[in-house]
């Protein structure tokens, strides 16, 4: 049997298990065995469906009420009971800071060989054979494991996840796990929600832009108003931010962030290289500015030459008439 | 002179300190001799005659803060005259009657020569007890917020002050014992000044002036004895320790080479983490720093606001060091990495590698290299770099640049000019290479400029070509973020494509690739003929090739580019081209040539923001809005981005521009 560890919070997965799950159907197909993923909570049972879109036949559920948040340890006793029901050849988990350590902690509690940071895996009865990233991802590796089960995790961002729907439904095994003196050593103790609500400009479809020519913070009220009505983030650029028109977290390029929305507008802004790079992921990039030389304007899909002072009261206008 | 009971006791003693000395001497060098590395004694008498040079004509130090470096000499050559004065004294005290250097000429000179330092020596102590406890000059103070070592602040105060009071008693006893012997023996024109202070003891007995020599005699010499064990703990070893570094330096093709690692691949680990597995000629630095300050005053990330000091850096190896002495000396390891006890990872980061820190030390110490082999620690051991760096290093790897543009857009640039671009591809040789750079290719500012270089080598009629698509970046900035796997990759790779075309001469369009296609790929076997761009096309102005004719008349200040300047002394050709432009003024900012100021964005800093409180390139504007010039030239890349990106608070009419792309408008 595969065991694959489902990384979530609350119910709420993490993308790198998906993509870890391409690696554990491969292996399942390849040794001829089954695939089953780990889920651990209660919330976990949110997200079985999600992983019989990603063809997982089988999710042992392990439950229990201390279980609610993330618990290193106890991950890992949990996996350890599986592993201890079932004949288990390897056990994968994403190559995250919790997939890792859980692993490790499974590693040391079995003493079982652990290789991070897979990117392919080929298994026969003798060994496991891995090719796995070094020294941040500047260095493939060639590793040889031997043992009776291995346990590895799968670099994240690197191959894609792919659906594969199942035929019928998840089959859900569900356990208590018993646990050790040590299993919540260490746990979440508080959570702290870490901005105010809102939509993160790296995850915006709509982004409005400001830079050297927005002039000052309260220029920025009308891109304000403009991403309201877009339900779109504002960002600036570096002259912005280094100006302190804008708060650093939300500066837009080569240092800051990178983002890829359906639509960049771009008030006022040059487009110098360090900005072009954090938005070179935009879809279609709008770009006001009062000079046509300007470099944007050469990037921009479309362009209006003219003082965004002007033109984005002009846009917020349209749109409001438009949304009435 | 010495009585008998005064020679064994001071033979004694002398034997006592000497013993107690050697411990703490034999300590420090073991200690150095834990780094990795070997010194390097090549070329040793050229080097030695360096060192003899930059010791007597102390050139090293009066190259800045010329006011205090001239009172610095004075205390310097007493000392040095001083290592004559004491053994002609102890053997004047040793052997009865006996005249060092006899009473004729010679000896007169000798004693004039003493007479005069001593004065002069007593004069500039004197100077650096009022400069640093009475004026408490802001030189040498380091900025709160710095990473010092806890006993440093403290321990610099009273360090000056026992070596201030040591040279102050040593050569003032001197001075009065040659006084009293003045008022004992009769007149010697050849010592006026303790001759009018012997005027002072015309009524004093034969009795008295015995004693006063006798005094005077112990605590010249005597005071040498007992100092003696406590210099290898004193920064004012920097007197022998200098000297030493001068003379086993590395040596360097440039300011700021890097050496080349070996990267084997079981290492488990690379660079240094621990102040033991730094390079021995960086330890010997710290043993050679006076504390002076300057490289902090001319670093740029200090001024800038960030926690870095270079001079906080080697105050704080020096005192790792001191209270961890003996048993670093015995083999133990040191207590704490060297980014909690000697240089904050944020720190390490800040640093430009703008290398003026190197180019103004007057002990001949390199900062810079320590920060660069703490980032080789950082971001081969640790993995551990801000995510604009890791970006930009995947970037660079992927896609062979640090923005991560897609290769195919390389050429991008060529479309819009009239004129075709040759690409070495299609024409396999050509006289010239352009290396067009990362820069110049991808960002649409410095794409202008490339395409001046262009037009203007197509003017000139010079047989050229681009490598297109096949360029890749020269591993620069991965390199100096640390990422030496990167670095060396990116030779392998470009290796093999520079050496499947013919021509004479690369030319770059960048400092950095110049810089390092000059000095850096030479130790992997690529041997490259390179000009950086303002090089080529001064020699193509010089040679009436291109002649400047259109008058811009623009008062122009040029920003001397580091790696161009400091790394390859080349501050001529850019200004050269700049004065054949008509109707060009060129005015010079304070800080220019060998004393420039960085720009901020060089050793990767261009790709990433440390905290600071002021911007880099803002302060280099408004230094040169100071000489009024309608635009400030440089002739880098990474310059231009960063003066283009600046707040521009105070600096908004200010024109940055490249020197090709004046010349190419005065065409």
């Amino acid at each position: 049997m595969i065991i694959a560890i489902i990384e979530h919070d609350r119910g709420t997965l993490h993308n790198a298990s998906l993509e870890m799950l391409t690696v554990a159907r491969a292996l399942a197909a390849d040794r001829d065995t089954s695939l089953a993923a780990l889920l651990i909570g209660e919330s976990g049972r949110e997200i079985v469906k999600t992983l019989g879109a990603y063809g997982v036949p089988v999710a042992y559920l392990a439950v229990d009420d201390s279980l609610e948040d993330y618990a290193p340890r106890a991950w890992a006793e949990s996996a350890l009971a599986v592993m201890d029901q079932e004949n288990v050849e390897v056990v994968l988990a994403a190559g995250t800071d919790r997939g890792h350590e859980v692993l490790a902690h499974v590693a040391s509690l079995a003493d079982l060989p652990l290789a991070a940071n897979c990117l392919e895996v080929k298994l026969d009865d003798e060994r496991c054979r891995v090719t796995r990233q070094r020294w941040g991802g500047s260095l493939l590796e060639e590793a040889e494991l031997r043992g009776e089960t291995y346990l590895l995790s799968i670099a994240p961002h690197l191959i894609p996840a792919e659906e594969t729907p199942l035929d019928g439904e998840v089959e859900i095994r569900e356990f208590q796990p018993s646990f050790s003196d040590r299993a919540f050593r260490v746990q979440v103790t508080g959570r702290e929600q870490d901005e105010k609500a809102g939509i993160s400009l790296t995850d915006a479809r709509v982004v409005i832009g400001g830079g050297r020519g927005v002039g000052g913070a309260e220029g920025f009220t009308a891109l304000e108003e403009l991403a309201d009505l877009l339900d779109g983030a504002v960002g600036g650029s570096r002259v912005a931010t280094n100006n302190g028109w804008r708060p650093h977290k939300d500066q837009i390029g080569q240092t800051g962030n990178r983002i890829a929305p359906d639509l960049y507008i771009a008030c006022g802004i040059s487009g110098a290289i360090q900005h072009m790079v954090g938005c070179q992921g935009a879809k279609n990039i709008l770009a006001i500015n009062t000079d046509p030389q300007a470099p944007i304007m050469e990037k921009a899909d479309y362009v209006v030459v003219g003082d965004l002072h002007e033109v984005v009261p002009a846009i917020v206008d349209e749109v409001k008439q438009r949304k009435r | 002179m010495l009585t008998l009971t005064e020679k064994i006791l001071f033979v004694s003693l002398a034997l006592i300190s000497g013993a107690w000395s050697f411990v703490g001497f034999q300590r420090m060098t073991e200690v150095i001799h834990r780094g990795e590395g070997e010194f390097n004694f090549g070329q040793l008498p050229r080097k030695a005659f360096e060192a003899l040079f930059k010791t007597l004509s102390q050139k090293t130090v009066l190259n800045a803060r010329l006011g205090t470096s001239l009172f610095h000499a004075l205390v310097a050559w007493a000392f040095l005259y001083y290592f004559l004065v004491n053994a002609g004294d102890l053997l004047e005290g040793f052997l009865p009657g006996f005249r060092f250097l006899g009473t004729g000429l010679v000896g007169g000179l000798y004693r004039l020569g003493a007479d005069l330092l001593s004065a002069a020596a007593l004069v500039g102590v004197l100077y650096f007890l009022l400069r640093r406890f009475l004026a408490d000059a802001p030189a040498l103070q380091i900025r709160e917020g710095i990473l010092l070592h806890p006993q440093a602040r403290k321990g610099m105060r009273r360090d000056s002050l026992i070596v201030i009071l040591f040279i102050f008693l040593h050569v003032g006893a001197r001075f009065l014992g040659a006084s009293f012997r003045i008022a004992a023996e009769g007149p010697d024109p050849w010592q006026p000044l303790a001759g009018a202070v012997a005027g002072l003891w015309a009524e004093a007995g034969p009795g008295a002036l015995a004693v006063g020599e006798h005094a005077a005699f112990w605590l010249a010499l005597g005071l040498i004895l007992a100092f003696l064990p406590y210099f290898p703990y004193s920064k004012h070893l920097h007197l022998m320790a200098a000297p030493v570094n001068f003379l086993t330096r590395p040596e360097r093709r440039s300011l700021g080479e890097m050496r080349a690692m070996e990267l084997e691949f079981n290492a488990e680990k690379f660079g240094p983490s621990h102040l033991e597995e730094l390079e021995k000629p960086l330890l010997l630095d710290s043993f050679a720093c006076i504390m002076c300050s300057r490289c902090q005053q001319v670093c740029p990330a200090y001024e800038a606001g960030t926690i870095l000091s270079p001079a906080a850096l080697e105050i704080n190896k020096r005192y790792e060091i001191k209270v961890q002495m003996k048993a670093l000396a015995e083999g133990e390891p040191s207590r704490t990495p060297l980014t909690e006890s000697v240089l904050l990872e944020e720190a390490v980061r800040a640093c430009t590698t703008c290398a003026a820190c190197v180019e103004i030390c007057p002990v001949g110490n390199e900062p810079l290299q320590d920060i660069l082999e703490m980032r080789r620690y950082l971001t081969l051991t640790e993995v551990s770099m801000p995510t604009d760096q890791s970006n930009t290093l995947r970037s660079i790897e992927r896609r062979g640049n640090p923005w991560g543009f897609s290769p195919a857009d390389r050429t991008r640039w060529t479309e819009d000019l009239d004129q075709p671009v040759p690409v070495m591809a299609e024409k396999k040789s050509a006289d010239v290479l352009f290396w067009v750079g990362c820069s110049g290719s991808y960002d649409p500012r410095n794409q202008k400029i490339t395409q001046s270089i262009t037009r203007l080598l197509q003017r000139a009629g010079v047989d050229f070509a681009i490598l297109g698509q096949e360029e890749s970046c020269n591993g620069d900035p991965a390199r100096r973020m640390g990422e030496e796997f990167s670095f060396q990759m990116a030779v392998e790779a470009n290796a093999e494509i520079l050496a499947s075309y013919e021509f004479e001469t690369v030319i770059t369009g960048c400092p950095h690739c110049f810089n390092v296609f000059k000095n850096e790929y030479a130790d992997f076997g690529v041997d490259l003929k390179v000009l950086h761009h303002s090089q080529y096309l001064a020699q193509l102005v010089d040679n009436g090739k291109l002649k400047p004719r259109k008058d811009l008349n623009q008062i122009i200040t040029y920003h001397d580019s580091c790696y161009l300047g400091r790394y390859n002394e080349e501050y001529d050709a850019p200004r050269e081209i700049l004065r054949g432009i008509p109707g060009v003024e060129v005015r010079e900012m304070p800080r220019s040539r060998a004393r420039g100021l960085c720009c901020g964005g060089g050793g990767g800093g261009v790709f990433y923001d440390v905290p600071h409180e002021k911007d880099i390139p803002e302060i280099r504007l408004e230094e040169a809005e100071g000489v009024d010039p309608d635009v400030v030239a440089s002739a880098c890349p990474f310059c231009l981005t960063m003066f283009e990106g600046a707040e521009r608070k105070e600096t908004a009419d200010v024109l940055t521009k490249d020197i090709a792309e004046l010349l190419d408008e005065s065409m």
